[in-house]
């Protein structure tokens, strides 16, 4: 007979049978993989906050020695 | 921006600081374009309270765009504002190398500015850039 794993008392239509464990903890681990190489880089999809000037002058002055643009926008 | 500017120079050495704020009512930090300007030389900033869009339109007074502008608004926006390597923050960013608004009326513009700016940058004896130029169109008429 065919080994199964019950997962606490649940009743027999929630234990999962041999064979299907490693199919289920692959499509897991694929779909974990897959969602981590979409997620975009950090200064393309995430936004911090602007507190102050002396924030944005740090930022500014940290980065001397590049051409820099500034831009002012509005979500819509 | 994107496709125009930083799509078609891949390779450009440049910062981008995209600092968005919110200049109406629909505006929100939520509402926030993420797929906007998708680059990594992009640095993306909320400015809750308008700071930096407030010091340019007051502090370093940049009196054509408020005489440009058919509303009142305390902060320059939708507009670039262009530095060269040799720009540092002191009492303001200096030296400016040009700026302009609205962003989309005035690309050309930029463009220009940038790619000579980049030209001039890989040089290694360049001179800092002493002319400001700007790009003003009086298309901004949106109510803040």
């Amino acid at each position: 007979m065919e080994p199964c794993y019950t997962i606490g008392r649940l009743t027999r239509e929630a234990r999962l049978c041999g064979w299907r464990w490693p199919i289920v903890v692959l499509i897991v681990l694929l779909g974990t993989a897959l969602g981590l190489a979409a997620e975009p880089g950090p200064s393309s999809s995430s936004i911090g906050d602007l507190k102050d000037l002396s924030q944005f002058s740090e930022l500014f002055n940290r980065d001397a020695g590049h051409p820099r643009l500034v831009l002012l926008l509005s979500p819509t | 921006m994107q496709k125009e500017i930083l799509e078609k120079q891949p390779n450009a050495d440049v910062r981008v600081y995209a600092i968005w704020f919110s200049m109406i009512e629909s505006d929100s930090r939520p509402g926030w374009p993420r797929d906007a300007l998708a680059d990594p030389r992009v640095t993306h900033l909320w400015d809750e309270e308008r700071v930096l869009g407030r010091w340019y339109a007051q502090d370093l007074k940049l009196k054509i765009w408020s005489g440009t502008l058919k509303t009142t608004t305390d902060a320059l926006w939708d507009a670039y504002l262009l530095y060269g390597p040799e720009a540092r923050w002191t009492s303001g960013p200096q030296p400016l190398i040009g700026w302009g608004a609205t962003v989309m009326e005035s690309r050309k513009e930029l463009r220009a500015s940038l790619r000579l700016l980049l030209r001039e940058s890989t040089k290694k004896d360049s001179e800092p850039q002493s002319g400001v130029c700007h790009a003003v169109r009086s298309g901004n008429d949106r109510s803040p």
